[in-house]
């Protein structure tokens, strides 16, 4: 083999570890994304479900005690 | 009371863990999200479980909560609360990735947490109350 296949070979070894790096480093902010996204909807739907459940004590404090109970 | 001493104890850790990043792993505002999760369920469970022993309801024990403390006792320190959730989950919301935790998250929960006794404190045990809290984690 002469040197300048082995130039060639560890260029070619070279693009393949680079390109893997990329892909990893890609495939991580993939998932951050996602993660973000996942935890924004969690957040989301807690912030909808308390202000539901918020108005229910508010609509209580309104009605206030009933004429018929001690 | 024990029990919601228990209950407490894990949420706020996890809030002081994503303030103080000891939790490198993991996201920290992962980590408050998943503590923002478990105190909603939980305000949640006392809700329900107030709601399902008021007087005049088909679930309603022998002992049951009047109408009376649950409206004017009972209610605005659940709207108190769940406004205080409400709040605490926008704050994580609005904290960007890889950013501790504001310390204001914590405080919260900690009124939270103080409601939600008060609030337990108020409703008569009954196989009813304990089935519904036990959904919140509170046994």
């Amino acid at each position: 083999m002469t040197v300048a296949a082995i130039i060639a070979w560890i260029q070619v070894i070279q693009s393949v570890y680079q390109q893997g790096d990329a892909a990893v480093s890609q495939l991580k902010a993939v998932i951050r994304q996602r993660g973000i996204a996942a935890d924004d909807a969690t957040l989301d739907g807690i912030i909808a479900d308390a202000e539901v459940r918020k108005a229910r004590e508010d609509a209580r404090i309104a009605a206030g005690a009933p004429p018929d109970q001690p | 009371m024990q029990t919601l001493r228990r209950l407490t104890v894990p949420i706020l850790a996890l809030i002081l863990l994503a303030g103080c990043g000891a939790l490198r792993g993991s996201s920290l505002r992962h980590v408050a999200t998943v503590g923002a999760a478990t105190a909603h369920s939980t305000l949640s469970a006392v809700q329900d479980a107030a709601d399902l022993v008021e007087c005049g309801k088909p679930t309603a024990p022998p002992q049951c909560l009047t109408t009376e403390v649950r409206n004017t006792v009972i209610a605005p320190k659940l709207s108190q609360a769940f406004a205080l959730d409400a709040q605490a989950a926008r704050t994580i919301r609005a904290t960007p990735e890889g950013m501790p935790t504001p310390a204001e998250v914590g405080v919260l929960y900690a009124e939270i947490t103080q409601l939600v006794r008060d609030v337990v404190a108020l409703i008569p045990r009954s196989t009813v109350a304990d089935a519904a809290l036990a959904k919140g984690g509170v046994k």
